[in-house]
């Protein structure tokens, strides 16, 4: 709880966003988990984003709609990459680890990063869109009881209008019922996703995982026009070693 | 690799796909032109219509979805505006919203006034002949709005506006805009839900628009949402649509480039007879318009940043 109350002693001291007046912009929020099994993998990780990031530029649609924010959780968690325009952000910093795995606190700092950010963004006349967060993970949660009412009390559709679109991917250690309580909405016709990727080598794995999140926005940012994005998570090929399903419906993990 | 297209006009920032999207090949028989013009004049009421495929549209090669009609009952002295934007995610939504204009007219010109009732009439036909996909959703939705504006010895009536979704009717008077039909804040500014036809049980909305003076347009959110949201941009088009422009240069207009407003843009303009201005002759036209909207004063820092795009370089 510590870290949250650090953590809100920074609200509001985010600078404007730079957006242009009234711009329309879709929020796209990755939230990594930094724990200590990541430790070999955080390089991969980073690269991996940058990479994301190049290809996402490439399409003048997407640079002129998407803003990117990237949240690093373990024990604790905090903003490494704060939402911005992808043509503003420059190198991805090194990634540390963050400690063991609690779920809530990666949480409150997107429940106050977004806060932030939406309050800066309409400071700008921005036009929002719901906002969508992808969130990737490697094992179990410390805090197994108590994550799913933590997002549900700061963004569930009772608590806030502003509930993101969450797409969970999980590998190694994560268990298929944790990815699937990740998943958000559970409610309405586009229900929560959750992808868990089986292929042992996590090289192959973070590859996969940003295929997938390239495509999504992609598919989003292309949609834009008629004012609504239509959200869909991309699929895995069906030869990839992927088990997935919405929140509605768990394949068991064998 | 086609030639960069030439776009005169941007307000702001224009962004980078205004600047790189490029003209395709031709999409097909049945799928219409980019770009479509219309000009009018009658009793002194001067109307330009123009409607234009996005730039997201024209970056993914997929079709334009908005579509218009304009009508006049020459024995009431009513013109009828008819605006419809086909729902971007459904796949043969240009068939309902050129469908919703096109039987909305019919209707009129048989002689039915009711607008919410022509709304209703025109829902009932598109739930008979839009299919449903294999999910059970129907593959073309539009919204539609119908805008029934007196016009008489160069002066605007009170306009009868009848409307679903979010396709909306503007004024401007001494170069303020005001918004005829409210938009449902419910969201909080997240994207909700558009109400558009086919549905069971539609709620169609209405609302009457006093036109003292000025202008009034029929538009769908591509500028219309430019313009609720910026500043900027309500400034920009209050000047180059303070009087009627040429016909291509209003198309032109209508097109203006700013980052991130990339949908199909359509406005149906009718201007009343500026006091004092003698009356248009059917196929008169006005002086053109200057290109670029001129900042009130060039000391002004918080002067608007509009006009031609590229006027640096030239």
């Amino acid at each position: 709880m510590s870290e949250v109350v650090e953590s809100e002693k920074n609200a509001g001291e985010r600078s404007e966003i730079e957006i242009a007046e009234g711009q329309e912009v879709m929020p796209f929020y990755l939230i990594l988990d930094q724990s200590g099994s990541m430790k070999y993998d955080l390089e991969t990780l980073r690269k991996t984003v940058e990479q994301l990031i190049a290809e996402l530029r490439t399409d003048p649609e997407t640079n002129d709609t998407a803003l990117l924010g990237v949240i690093s959780f373990g024990s604790s968690a905090r903003v490494t990459i704060p939402l911005s325009r992808l043509s503003s952000i420059g190198t991805v910093p090194p990634l540390e680890i963050l400690g063991g795995t609690n779920y809530s606190a990666a949480w409150h700092e997107y429940d106050l990063a977004f806060r932030t950010d939406r309050q800066a963004i309409r400071k700008r006349n921005g036009q929002i869109h719901r906002p969508c967060v992808f969130f990737l993970t490697d094992g179990a949660p410390g805090d197994r009881q108590q994550f799913r009412n933590v997002f549900l009390t700061t963004q569930g559709k009772d608590a806030t209008k502003g509930w993101p679109y969450v797409i969970a991917y999980g590998f190694r250690d994560a268990p298929a019922d944790v990815l699937k309580d990740i998943a958000y909405p559970d409610f309405g016709e586009k229900l929560g996703q959750w992808f868990l990727l089986k292929d042992n080598d996590p090289k192959t794995v973070i590859e996969q995982v940003k295929d997938l999140i390239h495509q999504t926005i992609f598919q989003a940012t292309s949609t834009n026009a008629q004012g609504q994005r239509d959200l869909q998570a991309a699929q895995p090929s069906p030869t990839a070693n992927v088990v997935h399903g919405s929140v509605d419906e768990l394949i068991e993990d064998d | 690799m086609g030639q960069l297209r030439d776009v005169p006009f941007a307000v702001g920032e224009p962004g980078r796909l205004a600047a790189e999207v490029r003209a395709g090949a031709p999409l097909g028989a049945s799928i219409g032109s980019d770009i479509e013009l219309a000009e009018h004049a009658i009793r002194g009421v001067a109307v330009r219509a123009a409607s234009a495929r996005g730039l997201s549209h024209r970056h993914r090669g997929t079709e334009r979805q908005d579509a218009f009609v304009c009508c006049w009952d020459e024995d009431r002295g009513v013109l009828l505006v008819a605006v419809a934007d086909g729902v971007g995610s459904k796949k043969r939504s240009r068939e309902a919203s050129t469908a919703a204009v096109r039987l909305a007219a019919e209707a009129w010109e048989r002689g039915n006034t009711d607008l919410i009732g022509i709304v209703l009439e025109v829902n009932d036909h598109l739930m008979e002949c839009i299919p449903r996909d294999e999910r059970g959703y129907r593959v073309g939705a539009t919204t539609l709005t119908l805008a029934e504006v007196p016009v008489e010895d160069g002066r605007l009536g009170n306009a009868n506006v009848a409307w679903v979704g979010d396709t909306p009717v503007w004024t401007l008077s001494d170069g303020n805009w005001a918004e005829v039909t409210p938009q449902d804040d419910a969201a909080d500014g997240f994207a909700a839900p558009i109400s558009a036809l086919p549905a069971r049980n539609l709620s169609v909305l209405n609302a009457v628009a006093p036109t003292p003076g000025g202008a009034i347009f029929v538009m769908t959110d591509g500028v219309g949402n430019a313009i609720r949201n910026s500043v900027e941009v309500r400034a920009a088009l209050a000047g180059w649509w303070a009087a009627p422009p040429g016909i291509y240069t209003f198309g032109a207009q209508v097109e203006f480039a700013r980052i991130s407003f990339v949908d199909d843009r359509t406005v149906v303009g009718i201007w009343a007879q500026s006091p004092g201005e003698p009356p248009l002759e059917s196929g008169e036209r006005r002086e053109p318009q200057p290109l670029v909207a001129e900042p009130e004063s060039e000391d002004d820092p918080e002067a608007p940043d509009t006009g031609r795009e590229g006027d640096d370089a030239e």
